[in-house]
């Protein structure tokens, strides 16, 4: 769909983003030594770290992709809540702990304090820098798809597609925030934005259960959408896409066929009553076809089904779910996979690892984990009723999945859509600076002083990671205008799968496990990261909508590495460590260091 | 080994940790965690294989799924909530103690070993 500008949403977006901005100027005099840049000196309230987890956590991924998927395939947008809040047991249960008492700026700092390893440190590294560039993109498509209806921008402008000046303005501010003042801006930014984001959810569930359910019987004709090869022309049913005489545009959709004992509207619902009314109802959804012309262009229709609230309400709608349904054990790999790397991912990701370095001792980090899971948790027992909202919304765009929350939102005026496009906005934002923070924390910290042991003094390790920074916020931008024809919960699934695989077998076995090697943990974190990186390219999305490849060329079995990669990791390191046992000697030494 | 040119802020050659790694907070934190892990190892064997049971109405009318779901997320906040209650108060902080503080701390721990 095609969205006009609208100067509210404009005014309200530029007000955050000044705020936000302002914010990490004034934060920005105050932190100038490497601990102030890099863990904002370890002093930070764990209340408000607590929240900023929150701000950290919930990506776009959460917001715009849980949202998007409910509302276009029911249950399955769900798992993902579930595995993302699942993830934070191990956080808290397992590793948060240990990792504080190890650590100083950055998670290679834990993993390393007990061998002083370089092979180590340059592993970590690279599998923490690796890490956050794959959690980055996700983010990147998210302000790119965000942009356009926000501004109401031409699809092309001044040479640039809208998505593209999307990403670029998301870059720009991070880095600008991250420069400014590292960590302790990053923390503000997390906090006010995991505060925003709550409440207004918050607010719109309200809303969407005061307005209840109602009937539309008529879910309009199947709509085309004609892109040309160059993606530079689109078509609506044969007409340009636009609003002007002569043009035309998809339909909105999201609608109820039937209600339950036939009424035409239910009135203000509570939230239980909203989800049984709609189990027991029937919803149009628009399944898409997409097939190509002889010119090299495609076309995507899109046809309205009654499809039985019972049955959107239980996982396996979603593509990659629907294996879940089958009734051969390999088809359910996938699903299974997913919600292993979920539960395994969070623990493991380095811009949630370094929040524990910003408060002052292991109580903070316990009490600050615990607010974060709240906060979160509150979060997902939203992402719910908003998901289902959308999908009954009558406002979705079919030919977007991510723009289905803000439009949700747009069903109820233009102020609630201006808020929730500009919170969806900070969102993206607090995740990234978190992101980059990690980023630049690896390269300035982990490669440049301790594997490389280039000679820096406090303020030329500032400048260091600022500097990084920069470099990383434009990969970052570029990888995001490549992969804007995925679902963002669905990348984000990628980042957990390598992050898992990578980080977390020699996290846990550092911990639990005393004869556990240098050689081990390095040799893990290669193999569970390459290993897991490999898979990845060979699956059939990266096939369909990276390379415009033929789908049957894949060569990897199932898109979720995690169930084989992760076990990887652990085998590799108990081999490895075992084939590297120390001399008597310093083994002395590691049981009177225990 | 540590050299003397090396600058003080150079990663120690021995352990930071100084703690032993199985604390009573570590292993009552597993415990949780196993507790956890059956719940949701039990969400994902239902989820794939009884499509049927998971569709059932149960409590207010909500089909099991979904009230499998929800309990999974309000379970991770009652364990965590359990979990800071019951966690002893802290060793000392030892990232807060200077590099010399910890070589010092380390040796003490070497001598009495």
């Amino acid at each position: 769909m095609k969205y006009d500008f609208s100067l509210m949403a404009f005014l309200v977006f530029a007000f955050f983003v000044g705020i936000v901005l302002a914010i990490s100027f004034y934060l920005g005099r105050k932190a100038r030594s490497a601990s102030g840049y890099y863990a904002a000196h370890g002093q930070i309230h764990w209340f408000v770290n607590g929240v900023a987890f929150a701000g950290d956590y919930l990506s776009a991924a959460s917001f715009l992709g849980i949202c998007g998927m409910i509302a276009f395939y029911g249950y399955d947008g769900f798992l993902y809540s579930v595995g993302f809040l699942g993830g934070w047991v191990v956080a808290l249960f397992v590793i948060a702990e240990p990792l504080k008492r190890l650590g100083k700026f950055t998670f290679a700092d834990a993993l390393d304090a007990k061998f002083n390893s370089r092979g180590i440190k340059l592993a970590a590294a690279i599998s923490t820098l690796v890490v956050s560039v794959l959690y980055l993109i996700p983010q990147m498509v998210g302000a790119g798809t965000l942009v356009q209806p926000l501004l109401g921008l031409p699809t092309t402008f001044m040479g640039m597609s809208s998505f593209a000046i999307g990403v670029l303005i998301v870059g720009i501010v991070v880095i600008l925030i991250v420069v400014t003042a590292g960590m302790v801006s990053t923390t503000w930014v997390q906090f006010i934005k995991g505060s925003l984001l709550t409440i207004f959810c918050f607010g719109l569930t309200i809303m969407i259960l005061h307005r209840g359910l109602t009937v539309s019987p008529n879910p309009g004709p199947p709509q085309t959408l004609t892109v040309s090869a160059d993606k530079s022309q689109r078509f609506v049913d044969g007409k340009p896409q636009g609003h002007g005489p002569g043009e035309g545009d998809l339909h909105p959709i999201g609608t109820i066929a039937h209600l339950p004992g036939g009424v035409t509207s239910t009135g203000p619902l509570g939230p239980i009553d909203f989800i049984t009314t709609l189990q027991n109802s029937d919803v149009y959804v628009w399944p898409k076809k997409l097939s190509k012309l002889p010119d090299g262009s495609s076309v995507t229709t899109y046809s309205p089904k009654s499809v039985k609230g019972s049955d959107l309400l239980l996982p396996g709608r979603y593509p990659l779910f629907k294996g879940v349904r089958s009734d051969h054990f390999i088809d359910k790999l996938d699903f299974i996979s997913l919600m292993l790397a979920l539960f395994c991912g969070t623990a493991s990701l380095p811009h949630i690892l370094i929040r524990y370095y910003t408060v002052k001792d292991s109580s903070a980090a316990r009490k600050s984990t615990v607010v974060g899971i709240a906060s979160i948790g509150f979060f997902y027992l939203l992402t719910l009723l908003l998901g289902l909202g959308a999908m009954t919304s009558g406002a979705l765009d079919p030919s977007d999945s991510n723009m289905a929350a803000p439009l949700l939102a747009k069903s109820f005026g233009n102020l609630p859509f201006a808020v929730i496009s500009a919170i969806a906005f900070t969102t993206v934002l607090g995740t990234v600076s978190g992101l980059i923070m990690a980023a630049s924390g690896a390269v300035a910290h982990d490669l440049m002083t301790s594997f490389l042991k280039i000679k820096m003094d406090d303020h030329q390790k500032v400048i260091a990671g600022k500097v990084v920074a920069v470099v990383v916020g434009i990969i970052a931008m570029l990888l995001g205008v490549a992969f804007r024809e995925f679902n963002v919960a669905f990348l984000v699934g990628w980042a957990f799968n390598v992050a898992a695989s990578a980080n977390l077998p020699s996290l846990i076995m550092l911990l639990f496990w005393p004869k556990t090697t240098k050689a081990g943990i390095t040799a893990s974190i290669t193999i569970g990261l390459l290993g897991s990186l490999a898979w990845l390219l060979l699956t059939v999305p990266a096939y369909t909508s990276l390379y415009h490849l033929d789908a049957s060329r894949a060569i990897a079995p199932f898109t979720q590495p995690g169930i084989v990669t992760i076990p990887l990791g652990f085998i590799v390191l108990v081999v490895v460590s075992l084939m590297s046992q120390p001399s008597r000697k310093s083994q002395g030494f590691a049981v009177a260091a225990s | 080994m540590k050299s003397p040119d090396q600058p003080a802020d150079s990663s120690p050659a021995f352990p930071r940790s100084t703690g032993p790694i199985l604390t009573h907070n570590a292993l009552f934190g597993l415990v949780l965690f196993l507790i956890y892990l059956a719940i949701y190892l039990g969400f994902i064997v239902l989820s794939a294989w009884a499509k049927d049971f998971m569709g059932r109405p149960s409590i207010g009318g909500l089909n099991v799924a979904v009230i499998y779901g929800l309990t999974l997320i309000l379970a991770a906040f009652v364990l965590a909530i359990i979990y800071m209650t019951f966690c002893k108060s802290d060793p000392p902080a030892v990232p807060d103690l200077t590099e010399g503080q910890l070589a010092e701390e380390a040796q003490k721990e070497e001598g009495s070993a």
